[in-house]
């Protein structure tokens, strides 16, 4: 009756769990154009997730390719499904797939049996994955955020055993980061990195979805693959218009969260996002955005990388240091770029 | 879908605008006074026996005409942003004045009163130039003011009291001053009724009064904008004054007394009920219906104190307690009011658009996206904003409003030369040339306007019939948009909406509701008639040659119709196309017989989903941020041919937006297509090779140029 | 046997008589007295409550109301004339048998007499007269209030004193009769005194801050003045704290009047902040306003047809002449008052 009572005055009032507002960029968050300004190293469609392991691994589509030593990314292998993530490991390639998971070694190819896996990472020659959910593919991540899923897990994968839960019940977790201290995983839908087996997020309130962690040098990449925005955060309180809206309309044209700028007239427009002598504002609304975040050891944010409303490096879902340079998969923009030099 | 005709049926029967527009309205701010008297005389009216019957009004009459009186010259003074304490003292002075000239020197009232009045002016006008003219702050000029009259009442009254308040004023009009009735009232209350009326004329109606809240609003945006602000200020110090001298004569007649007591501490029983019936201390933000509510509460509230038997000294302390509780409550208001108008003002209403038709790239209708319009060759850019409509002449210069409340001219041939035609203000929206060569234009937040030949502006039309029981006054033209003008002469033109004035345009769309309407300026009378109500955003309108009825197309209903103002089928409506792709602006004719349509933006499946959950888009509104609501796709927009029968037989569009996202205006002109944008920096044209090269606009509704 | 019955009879007539009028039909008292008054409503509008004299008269009033049944309705407007005639106007509509009027001044009131008589009820006006007779007035005879207190300058600083003869006045409210009939009195007996100049005649308003303010400027202004009138006690202690800041307590002699009450008067006689105190004796008055009232309700006149007044007794004190009787205070009142 309370919680009753409570849900309906915070929805007339707008506030606690029914509050539609966002957490601002500012501090380390603070907007700049770096991504736009990035390097563009190599022009693919889509590109999914980055490994390193041997070789740099880019996923995009059904294909992986790896990158050549000057850089350029060659075909390497081509599959009959799509390829939802991925993670390198010496001469180990895992290679997460709608329905599984294939670890690659050498000529030998195993298929490991967890759905959805949306982010990979090698904890010695223990496989880590994380499974966004456990009723929607990883195509469909638009309509677990938009049914406020929370049916995702994280799996260990030892070979030679069947895959062992770690956590279950997270809200589309969408990276890993392997630290001394344990695992973090990255949950989406709740905008926040948690530390397995403990209470407290180790970070929390990200302006934006986060999607896959790797290390860099003492420190984190973080990737935010789409912008949290008012209206969205409106629309998923708003059942009914959310429940007619995926069963009525094309995903792309949904009032959602997107990896790339509108591509279509039939995109729905926020008010702020209007063409005006020509332009859109940086800062107009938009439900794309490119957002690199650097984390610190401890997982603090401490700089960031912006492409913003009027940029086309939207939907960032994957990065690697290599060192010299870091890489960087813009799923929008159709581009792998490269950042010089990780100031410390 | 049953829920949706249930959603429909609720939104048409109780319409729920009505919120908003209450809100919207001057009077409402004195829902909080009117309510807190509501509460004073249901309570104290329960508690207190005879508070409420015709005697103690009666007797109340007299307390509340001096109050009122004075009341009123102190909203005056604190609507120009002052205050004036003196009131108090002004008013023993006039009571001492009058007795004195009348009953010690025996002088007939008829120099008495103007003499007593005048004292009072005089006490203002001294106010009036300390603070109004050598900027010394109100409120210690006049505390200095209250007490130096105070000390001079006193020091009079010290020597010649005895003298003064012995001799008896033997006058009929006195007696009639005191106890003279008007319908049962004193004739101070009627006086001060009278008084209250025609201050609130001169405050709401005349330029004096527009200049004192002007000046109490702002005194350097009055003084910019070339009002004498210390001539202002110092007269409504007079003001005050005089009609605090003028409660002292009522006071006198009514009690003949020399008290010492007289008119101590009034200014803070006036203050209590200007404040409390709403009036801003800060300036600017009062009436007199105000400043009548709060003597009412004041005198409700004194009144009935008196009759509790309280101890000495609650009465002033309950009235203190009512005045902060009513600042605060202003405050409070004042500050939410605003906040609250935004969150319920858009008041969205079902609508169900038809099925969408196919318009992507390469889709097998005539609405497929091209990029045609991309490579627009562009005129003026970057020297225009918001060409809304475009027009050309005989001579082929072209002509387009701007935001800053010009027409400019672009010179043919090359438009290179932009110069300001004439200066209207408001926005000028649509432009049609009529028989005379006469450029009519609708401007946004003026009306309809015509500029002669030579450049003489001449307005035609603001108001039109005021629409029985609407709460906002949609007399006024708030956003008049396009126009055409028939063979007659008469002129058709739209008002989009009468909801939203221009800068808030967008944000009818939200609301799915025929808020505009068509309305008919006929030159022979001068008159206005609204002829098409409630249409959904009415934009372009286009004569048919047939000379008895004309296009229009209504924005966010995504449909042209025809109206037959004339002939047979006179009075009919009749929709042409039903189901556009996405949401039509100008329509104006092509040279082959056929209709350019132009469009502003196109319809997503999400909008369109949010038009048939009114509730979805209210809660929307009062809940997200202005800017990023969701609205209809105004990035894409282009180019449409039709013709009468509706069929679509071209689109031209800018698939990616980058020269001309929306487009609210075509015009065809010898052989090119010449596009305006609201919100675009250019116009732009394309050849139209096909097209007869010699065809304008112009021959084809007028005639060939003599 | 005869005896026990005479007993008993003279014990039942006392249990009569102390039970009181109910059933005393036959006593002394006519039932015509406790008829009269039985249940009647009176009106009562001071200046303002929570002074001495208003609250003497309340005290004293309301003792002999609870015992003979009848209602006082008390109307405070505290010091204002606008709610003064408000309180009076909404008594008048309530149609009350007598109302009895303090008035602020000789005049404000006028009006507010005249409707009530008016009106038939019963008027009455204390302590300050209105320019309107009613059907009494009951107070004191501020003329001989004034000669008073010329006695009393006469006796602090006239010629036996030694003294330079100047005082100084401090008035109440100017145009309350309270202080012009005053003043007229202490003009008129000043006129055999003219060893006596007054050197300073200013009015405070029956404000004791005022009255302060006023006499420590004559002070400064006239350090070797020999006394100072003041027209009211309570306003007056202003005056004598004034003396005693400036160290003059003794020198200057300090002449008022007022209401009598032991706090204010007597206690004050006996420190030494009074010289010369004129007494109208509030509590006597509580018992005339009481017996105004009886005769009134008993006699019941034709409103305003046929006015009396009783002029309060007056009282005069000093350090030598004061007795315990010579003042009263509340609580005696609240016992045997009226």
């Amino acid at each position: 009756m309370i919680t009753w009572l409570r849900t309906r005055i915070d929805s007339f009032l707008g506030q606690g769990d029914a509050a539609v507002t966002v957490p601002p960029m500012d501090g380390a968050l603070s907007p700049n154009t770096r991504l736009d300004r990035a390097d563009l190293i190599a022009q693919i469609p889509t590109p999914n997730d980055l490994a390193q392991g041997d070789a740099t691994y880019v996923s995009s589509g059904n294909t992986v390719y790896r990158l050549n030593p000057a850089g350029a990314p060659e075909p390497f292998r081509h599959f009959a499904e799509p390829v939802t993530s991925l993670a390198a490991h010496g001469d180990q390639l895992a290679v997460g797939q709608p329905q599984h998971i294939l670890l690659i070694h050498g000529s030998t190819q195993t298929t490991v049996p967890v759905q959805c896996p949306t982010a990979l990472a090698f904890m010695g020659d223990t496989l880590i994955a994380t499974q966004g959910s456990s009723t929607n593919a990883p195509a469909q991540w638009k309509h677990d955020l938009m049914q406020r899923g929370s049916s995702g897990a994280v799996w260990q994968v030892t070979p030679g055993s069947p895959p062992k839960p770690l956590a279950t019940g997270l809200a589309w977790p969408n990276g890993i980061a392997i630290t001394p201290d344990g695992i973090v995983i990255v949950e989406s839908w709740r905008h926040r990195l948690i530390r397995l087996g403990q209470p407290n997020a180790v970070l929390a309130d990200l302006p934006g979805y986060p999607a896959r962690l790797s290390p860099a040098q003492n420190g984190w990449w973080l990737c935010i693959f789409a912008p949290r925005g008012q209206l969205v955060e409106f629309v998923l309180r708003e059942r009914r218009y959310c429940t007619r809206m995926m069963a009525e309309i094309d995903p792309d044209n949904w009032l959602a969260p997107a990896l790339s700028p509108p591509k279509s007239f039939l995109e729905p427009m926020m008010g702020g996002a209007l063409r005006t002598h020509g332009f859109v504002k940086p800062w107009a609304p938009s439900n794309s955005y490119g957002l690199l975040v650097r984390l610190d050891a401890r997982f603090r944010p401490v700089r960031s990388y912006h492409s913003r409303a009027d940029g086309t490096r939207h939907g960032i879902t994957a990065a690697v240091d290599l060192g010299t340079h870091v890489l960087v998969a813009s799923h929008g923009g159709n581009a792998i770029l490269s950042l010089e030099g990780d100031l410390p | 879908m049953i829920r949706d005709d249930l959603v429909r049926w609720r939104y048409r029967l109780i319409p729920n605008t009505v919120v908003g527009e209450i809100l919207s309205k001057p009077w409402i701010d004195n829902a909080v006074p009117v309510l807190m008297l509501a509460v004073l005389l249901t309570v104290f009216g329960a508690l207190v026996p005879n508070l409420l019957t015709l005697g103690n009004l009666g007797n109340l009459s007299q307390t509340v005409g001096e109050y009122l009186l004075m009341g009123l010259g102190l909203t005056i003074v604190v609507m120009a942003g002052g205050i004036d304490l003196s009131v108090g003292s002004v008013f023993a002075l006039a009571n001492l004045v009058i007795i004195a000239l009348a009953g010690w020197a025996g002088l007939p009232m008829a120099v008495a009163i103007p003499v007593a009045l005048l004292s009072g002016a005089l006490i203002g006008l001294l106010n009036g130039i300390l603070v109004g003219y050598l900027r010394l702050r109100a409120f210690l000029t006049t505390l200095v003011t209250l007490i130096v009259v105070r000390a001079l009442v006193d020091s009079l009254l010290l020597s010649y009291s005895q003298d003064i308040g012995a001799a008896p004023i033997f006058s009929a009009f006195w007696d009639y001053l005191a106890f003279g009735t008007v319908y049962g009232m004193s004739v101070s209350f009627m006086t001060a009724v009278a008084l209250a009326v025609a201050v609130h004329i001169v405050l709401t109606r005349l330029r004096p009064g527009w200049h004192i809240i002007a000046v109490g609003g702002s005194r350097r945006a009055a003084h910019n904008a070339g009002i004498n602000v210390r001539r202002t200020v110092c007269l409504s110090y007079v003001a005050s004054g005089t009609l605090a001298a003028l409660a002292g004569v009522f006071y006198a007649a009514r009690l003949m007394s020399l008290g010492a007591e007289t008119g101590v501490g009034l200014e803070i029983t006036i203050l209590t009920a200007v404040v409390l019936g709403g009036t801003s201390l800060g300036g600017g933000r009062g009436s007199v219906v105000k400043t009548v509510l709060g003597v009412a509460i004041v005198v409700v509230v004194t009144n009935s104190l008196l009759r509790f038997n309280l101890p000495s000294g609650s009465s002033p302390l309950a009235l203190g307690i009512i005045l902060l509780l009513a600042v605060a409550i202003d405050v409070r208001w004042v500050k939410n009011k605003r906040k609250v108008l935004d969150q319920t003002y858009v008041a969205p209403t079902y609508f169900e658009l038809p099925p969408l038709p196919d318009a992507r790239r390469g889709a097998a209708t005539p609405y497929a996206v091209n990029d045609h319009l991309a490579t627009a060759e562009p005129i003026g850019l970057g020297l225009l904003d918001g060409p809304e409509d475009v027009i050309l002449d005989a001579d082929d210069n072209l002509y387009t409003g701007s935001r800053d409340g010009n027409i400019l001219r672009l010179m043919a041939p090359d438009y290179t030369r932009v110069e300001p035609y004439v200066h209207i203000g408001g926005q000028p929206l649509g432009l049609a040339f009529d028989r005379a060569g006469n450029l009519v234009t609708c401007v946004a937040g003026m009306g309809l306007y015509m500029v002669r030949p030579n450049r003489e502006v001449v307005k035609l039309s603001d108001e039109t019939n005021r629409t029985v029981f609407s709460i906002i006054d949609d007399s006024r033209m708030r956003l008049a948009d396009d126009l055409d003008i028939a063979p007659d002469g008469r002129v058709f033109f739209s008002e989009a909406t009468i909801r939203y004035a221009l800068h808030d345009w967008m944000i009818d769309a939200l609301e799915g509701r025929g808020n505009g309407r068509i309305i008919c300026y006929d030159p022979r009378d001068g008159t206005s008639r609204t002829v098409l109500p409630r249409l959904q955003f009415p934009n372009g309108i286009c004569m048919v040659p047939d000379g008895q009825s004309f296009l229009y197309a209504e924005t966010w209903g995504c449909r042209v119709s025809r109206y037959y103002f004339d002939g047979p089928k006179k009075g009919r409506t009749e929709v042409v196309i039903a189901d556009l792709p996405g949401y039509p602006d100008n329509i104006n004719r092509a040279s082959d017989g056929t209709f350019w349509l132009a469009m502003i933006g196109m319809r997503t499946p999400a909008f369109d989903l949010s038009q048939r959950m009114p509730g979805f888009r209210r809660r929307m509104a009062m809940k997200v941020a202005r800017d990023q609501w969701v609205f209809p796709n105004l990035n894409t927009g282009g180019v449409i041919k039709f013709d009468l029968t509706g069929q679509v037989l071209q689109s031209l569009w800018d698939g990616e937006g980058g020269s001309h996202p929306q487009v609210t205006s075509m015009r065809e002109h010898k052989g090119w297509l010449y596009l305006g944008g609201i919100f675009n920096n250019r116009i732009g044209r394309i050849r139209l090779p096909d097209a007869d090269q010699s065809w304008t606009s112009q021959s084809a509704y007028w005639g060939a140029p003599k | 046997m005869k005896i026990i019955t005479k007993l008993v009879a003279a014990a039942a007539l006392c249990i009569a008589g102390v039970a009181g009028p109910a059933g005393a039909q036959d006593a002394s008292p006519s039932s015509g007295f406790y008829n009269a008054l039985k249940g009647k409503k009176i009106g009562f509008v001071p200046i303002a409550m929570g002074f001495n004299e208003t609250q003497a008269w309340r005290t004293a009033m309301e003792r002999q109301a609870a015992a003979l049944g009848y209602e006082i309705i008390v109307r405070d407007p505290n010091w204002s004339i606008e709610a003064g005639i408000q309180a009076i106007n909404s008594l008048i509509e309530e149609k009350p048998d007598l109302l009895i009027i303090e008035n602020i001044d000789n005049r404000s009131y006028n009006r507010m007499v005249q409707k009530s008589i008016a009106a038939g009820i019963l008027t009455v006006q204390t302590q300050q007269r209105s320019e309107i007779p009613s059907d009494a007035y009951m107070g004191p005879d501020w003329n001989e209030m004034g000669r008073n207190a010329v006695e009393g300058m006469v006796q602090a600083c006239g010629k036996e004193s030694g003294k330079n003869g100047k005082v100084a006045i401090i008035q109440g409210a100017l145009t309350a009769p309270a202080s012009l009939l005053q003043m007229a009195g202490i003009d008129e007996a000043l006129k055999d005194h003219p060893e006596i100049t007054v050197v300073s005649n200013q009015a405070a308003d029956w404000d004791a801050t005022k009255a302060y303010q006023i006499a420590t400027t004559v002070l400064q202004q006239n350090p070797d003045i020999c006394g100072i009138v003041g027209f009211w006690d309570v306003a007056d202690a202003g005056i004598a704290s004034a003396v005693k800041e400036a160290n003059l307590q003794g020198k200057v002699a300090v002449i008022t009047s007022g209401s009598g009450a032991r706090e204010s008067a007597c206690d004050k006689i006996a420190a030494g902040d009074f010289s010369y105190y004129t007494s109208y004796n509030t509590a006597g008055q509580g018992r005339d306003l009481n017996a105004i009232i009886r005769t009134l309700l008993q006699t019941m006149p034709e409103p305003g047809s046929k006015p009396f007044d009783l002029v309060s007794p007056l009282i005069r004190i000093n350090k030598d002449n004061m007795t315990p009787s010579s003042c009263w205070s509340l609580e005696e009142l609240a016992q045997i008052g009226g």
